[in-house]
């Protein structure tokens, strides 16, 4: 038996060198849990009582982007294979968790029995629905990965847009879930402590799966697929693998998506959504979870922030008339440029990516993580010490 | 089960609970607007409603001289349209004729001598930007009534949010049923794809004398697939008789070889294409390449004048159910046609139509209103009758939809014909 | 002409052959770019795109007879394909493979965004310049005279064996003296003609609009591995192949007993990718390919 096909878990502390930062094995793990939840919790109540709901809105729909651009890196960025259907999971975990909430919700109050409040009722309605999404998403995952296993980069790329068109086209035909008419009725289950907390979620487990030994694995699968075979790894378990996680997460983000915008529609989860996020995968560096989380949190509400820049040039000009052409008002030319013509906005992405290709492939974070180690390198050292996996 | 364990599994069960009670609970940042009883009219509006329906204000006529709280600066009226990407010329069109509208009742001295301010968000022809945006317009802008949008789906994907917020919604050409039964606050100005249909069949049957009838439908559109289904009912009740199966095409699809030859071996004598334009066109193109002697008819997404310049000359001859015709000599239609060829310098279509009428039917219902109070002015919108606008004389129903006249068009010689009127039942 | 069965037959056969042959001419754009430097050129079909706009700016706003309107694409859109190579694809050669797929997924996507903001997203027509069943036969001729064409050019020429061999060893073939640079930028060329030609004679079939080269360029590469990608004639039997599965699916109704059927046109999209994963699994050199040995 290889190494590399062993378990992470406690063990003889010279055989394996726990990566830093790691907390596998370890009961801090659960405090960590716990604080997320309660951090997530608490930043919900303190925005509620600052932002109002559009605002709030768009921290979920940032949020979303978040989760969907971190899993989408496990797959395009850290095992390398070049997936441009993602969209396609975070339908199916839509769709399945909506469908769920929807024709099912009710008997969980009577499982819970009579007496259990409906705010107990609904949330426990949604844990189920967010766990129904995510292994149904899970599951398409392992189906999609099995023959993309087998697939090299520039074809896996066609499969998998094709794989985004056809779950696409599939949903469009499903009248059960409200095929092209779209679904709704879906109630709004998603706030944004719901979303801080799956996102934080979503990075921690991402994060202690590359720094796992599965994660070296992914790394090995991406470097070199014949060196990683001959080191014993099982490259196809693998990538299927990395398919199967990535999709539970995006069933995840989803399931919050249908929950938040109470509304579907299989347009919702079309090409040009999948190709959003991986401009944002590609922009914030792939395989790192930090470039990619970096990225979201801009490209994420990026579009919203546009319309009120354009929205205050229109209303700007509105006031001072016809517009001269100094300083400000250049500003306010380019804003009212931007609200007539949106697509500038993609203007912008691609030429950011060629530009990216051309002069830093490696993206904003490359391969590089935040991370304790990172921290560690940065302040002095007493003696001299192991120097931190920054990786 | 060992100590820690049990530890854990505990832990674990009070987050669950602790996340459950709290992040369960809706969230208190967006209270329901409170449903205040309607402000009743002054008593210099109301009118003794006996015998035959009296309007309740049309055109500009009131509006200046309306009663109207003083305590507001102005009224904030939103609109969320397709501004940009495919559905594009829908949303151009209706964001022009709302303007128009807007623009005349302010110089004419607003509503009660209170300026409409318009606030139009652009929603990139995507449904999850149809949401975005009337959020921004309910929660950031604080508008006191929406309009909005022209295609189905995207209305259903904003109208839960407008019900929730109690802020009343007007669609100026969302045909599918299912738009205003979302809820109370949702309304619409146009007629709905069941009467559509029928119209065409009914015409289709009665006037075209046709036996037999073709149905290629747009699968990826409810709008269509709802109007050929309608179709398929009536045109088969009155003793018609469908051939050539249940044809599709997906939306942006271009070659329409496959289907028109299959069509063309069933030989009908009428295809109804209830799709939009853009592929209409091509279809129209492609049927006499394939030998298709059928008449082709559909609906009102064939407005628009690009039709002629895609199809070329098989534009000549379609059929197509449409909600009012330029050619209308009523001043009504005549002022608008000319106000707005004079603004924009092109032609109106039916949505622009629809879209003024839209503007003009809130205007009116927030005099009567006599206020922004949005309880007071739903009420005001389901209480709309007899309105007198440019794509008919219509009121508003039970369901919130509007019972209006319906005609049938047809090109000729590259340009727009009208063909039947056909009465609101 | 309303028929039998066989009839109907022989017409849609002829209609997968018009179908092939519009496949076929944006495929064999991508086989030759792929042949010589394994990449998927994604903003091949946005040259298609700018040879229709180029087409159709020559008609309608200089009033060029078409014929003048499809010599200006096809010297327009090399020029363009070239551009875009010297920019975007030369630097990365020798990068990983994926910095230059995302490089064409990046061109595709400004070619098709500076299209909207130039000629904004609705569809523009062509006048009446041909009927539309000699357009048909205008189109397959042209498809058959270019794949004929460019299979002599690759087949008998000095520059056709000299991209042969770059596509078989771009290293052996610049220790051979052949300028590699220059047998690339042959082959763009000689793809991307193509690709202006059967933008032109689409736009006016089909009309014109920013983002109509998004669905044929995804279904010319389809057409491109189902034949054999790298191969000229490959790009021509898959087109056909392609063509013929594209009709059938949009027209066969599988009784389902009584008055149901399965409408396989609701399902176009999904039959297409079962097709194509199913050949990439099992026969990934393509109906005319030779099984190629993966070396490690």
């Amino acid at each position: 038996m290889s190494p590399f096909s062993a378990a992470p878990g406690p063990g003889p502390v010279a055989a394996r060198r726990r990566p830093v930062g790691s907390l596998s094995g370890s009961p801090l793990r659960w405090g960590v849990l716990a604080a997320v939840v309660l951090v997530a919790l608490a930043a919900d109540r303190l925005a509620s009582g600052w932002l109002n709901a559009y605002q709030l809105h768009v921290l979920c729909i940032t949020g979303i982007a978040v989760i969907m651009a971190a899993s989408l890196n496990l797959v395009n960025g850290i095992t390398g294979q070049f997936s441009l259907g993602h969209a396609g999971f975070m339908a199916v975990g839509a769709y399945a968790g909506a469908a769920l909430t929807v024709k099912w919700g009710q008997p969980w109050a009577i499982y819970l029995g009579h007496g259990t409040p409906q705010p107990v009722a609904a949330a426990a309605s949604f844990v189920l629905a967010l766990l129904v999404a995510g292994l149904a998403a899970a599951g398409v995952g392992v189906v999609v990965g099995m023959p993309a296993a087998r697939l090299r980069g520039d074809y896996l790329a066609i499969a998998t847009l094709g794989f985004g068109e056809v779950v696409r086209e599939l949903l469009l035909n499903a009248e059960a879930v409200g095929g092209r008419t779209g679904f709704g009725g879906i109630p709004q289950s998603t706030s944004l402590a719901w979303v801080l907390a799956l996102a934080a979620l979503t990075i921690i487990v991402l994060r202690n799966i590359l720094c796992s030994t599965h994660g070296r694995a992914l790394l090995a699968v991406r470097e070199d697929e014949s060196a990683a075979m001959a080191q014993g790894i099982d490259v196809a378990r693998y990538k299927v693998g990395a398919f199967a996680v990535s999709a539970f997460f995006a069933g995840l983000a989803g399931c919050l998506f249908a929950h938040r915008f109470c509304f579907i529609h299989p347009d919702n989860f079309g090409a040009l959504q999948s190709i959003e996020i991986v401009t944002t995968v590609v922009l914030g560096g792939m395989g790192s979870i930090t470039g990619s989380v970096a990225a979201a949190l801009v490209l994420g509400p990026l579009p919203e922030v546009l319309k009120l820049a354009a929205d205050w040039a229109e209303r700007a000009s509105a006031a001072t008339g016809a517009g001269a052409t100094a300083g400000p008002s250049a500003l306010l030319a380019a804003g009212l440029e931007l609200k007539a013509h949106p697509e500038y906005l993609w203007i912008v992405y691609s030429l950011l990516l060629v530009g990216m290709m051309l002069l830093r492939p490696q993206g904003l974070m490359g391969d590089r993580e935040v991370s304790l180690g990172m921290l560690r390198r940065l302040l002095p050292r007493p003696g001299g010490g192991e120097v931190g996996d920054g990786r | 089960m060992s100590g820690p364990t049990r530890y854990r599994i505990a832990l674990v069960a009070l987050l669950l609970t602790a996340l459950v009670a709290v992040g369960g609970c809706p969230p208190s940042a967006a209270p329901k607007e409170p449903v205040s009883p309607a402000v009743p009219p002054p008593p210099s509006k109301t009118k003794a409603t006996s015998g035959p329906e009296e309007s309740t204000g049309s055109g500009l006529s009131g509006l200046a001289t309306a009663q109207f709280a003083p305590n507001v600066p102005d009224i904030k009226v939103g609109a969320y349209l397709a501004l940009s990407g495919p559905q594009a010329t829908f949303g151009q069109s209706t964001r022009k004729a709302i303007e128009l509208a807007a623009d005349e009742i302010n110089a004419a001295g607003g509503i009660g001598s209170k300026q409409i301010t318009l606030i139009v968000k652009d929603d990139r022809s995507r449904k999850e930007d149809a949401a975005s945006c009337v959020r921004m317009l309910i929660d950031q802008d604080k508008v006191d009534a929406i309009l909005g949008e022209v295609a189905s789906s995207n209305s259903l994907a904003a109208a839960p949010l407008c019900q929730e917020a109690g802020v009343p919604m007007i669609t100026p050409s969302s045909t599918n049923p299912r738009v205003t039964q979302v809820g109370d606050c949702i309304f619409r100005v146009c007629f709905i794809d069941d009467f559509q249909g029928e119209v065409m069949a009914r015409f289709v049957r009665n006037t075209l004398q046709a036996q037999k009838a073709a149905i290629l439908t747009d699968l990826a559109n409810d709008y269509s697939v709802g109007l050929g289904k309608r179709f398929r009912e009536v045109f088969t009740e009155l003793g018609g008789q469908i051939v050539a199966g249940d044809t599709s095409y997906a939306e942006g699809d271009k070659d329409f070889s496959g289907p028109l030859t299959k069509i063309a071996a069933a030989d009908p004598d009428v295809l109804f294409v209830p799709g939009y334009y853009t592929d209409v066109a091509l279809v129209a193109k492609q049927a006499r390449t394939h030998g298709l002697r059928a008449t082709i008819c559909g609906g009102d997404g064939y407005d628009s004048s690009k039709l002629v310049e895609l199809a070329g000359e098989a534009a000549n001859g379609l059929y197509f159910s449409d909600h009012c015709w330029k050619g209308d000599p009523s001043p009504t239609v005549r002022n608008f046609y000319q106000a707005y060829q004079a603004k924009h310098g092109a032609e109106p279509d039916a949505l622009a139509a629809l879209g003024y009428d839209a503007m003009y039917v809130l205007a009116h219902a927030f005099a009567r209103a006599g206020s922004t109070d949005k309880a007071a002015v739903r009420d005001a919108l389901a209480g709309t009758r007899e309105f007198a606008g440019v794509t008919g004389t219509f009121s508003i129903d039970a369901q919130r939809n509007a019972k209006k006249a319906a005609v049938v068009l047809t090109i000729k010689d590259g340009a727009q014909a009208l063909a039947e009127t056909i009465p609101a039942d | 002409m309303h028929g039998g069965l066989a009839q109907q037959v022989v017409e849609q056969a002829f209609n997968a052959l018009f179908n092939g042959s519009v496949w076929a001419l944006i495929a064999v754009g991508y086989s030759m770019v792929y042949g010589v430097l394994k990449l998927i050129n994604f903003a091949h079909g946005e040259v298609f795109m700018v040879g229709a706009f180029v087409g159709y700016l020559a008609v309608v706003e200089l009033h060029w007879p078409w014929m003048a309107g499809l010599g200006l694409a096809m010297v327009a859109c090399p020029l363009l394909a070239l551009l875009i190579e010297r920019a975007a694809y030369r630097p990365l050669r020798a990068a990983p493979r994926l910095a230059a797929l995302i490089t064409a997924i990046g061109v595709s996507l400004l070619l098709q965004n500076l299209a909207i903001r130039i000629f904004s997203a609705e569809p523009k027509g062509y006048p009446r310049l041909l009927s539309d069943s000699a357009l048909r036969l205008v189109i397959i001729g042209t498809a058959i005279a270019c794949t004929v064409a460019l299979h002599e050019v690759v087949h008998r020429t000095q520059v056709g064996t000299a991209i042969r061999a770059v596509s078989h060893d771009r290293e052996a073939a610049a220790l051979m003296g052949i300028n590699v640079n220059r047998i690339v930028a042959i082959a763009f060329v000689l793809g991307s003609a193509a690709a202006g030609v059967a933008g032109v004679l689409y736009g006016m079939y089909y009309n014109v609009e920013p983002l109509m080269g998004f669905r044929p360029g995804l279904y010319a590469f389809v057409a491109a591995v189902l034949g054999g990608i790298g191969s000229v004639r490959g790009a021509a039997v898959g087109g056909l192949a392609l063509g013929i599965l594209l009709v059938a699916a949009s027209s066969i109704a599988i009784p389902l007993g009584g008055e149901a059927a399965l409408e396989l046109s609701k399902y176009k999209t999904t039959i297409t990718f079962l097709v194509l994963t199913a050949a990439l699994l099992f026969r990934p050199a393509g109906l005319l390919g030779r099984g190629q040995v993966q070396k490690l």
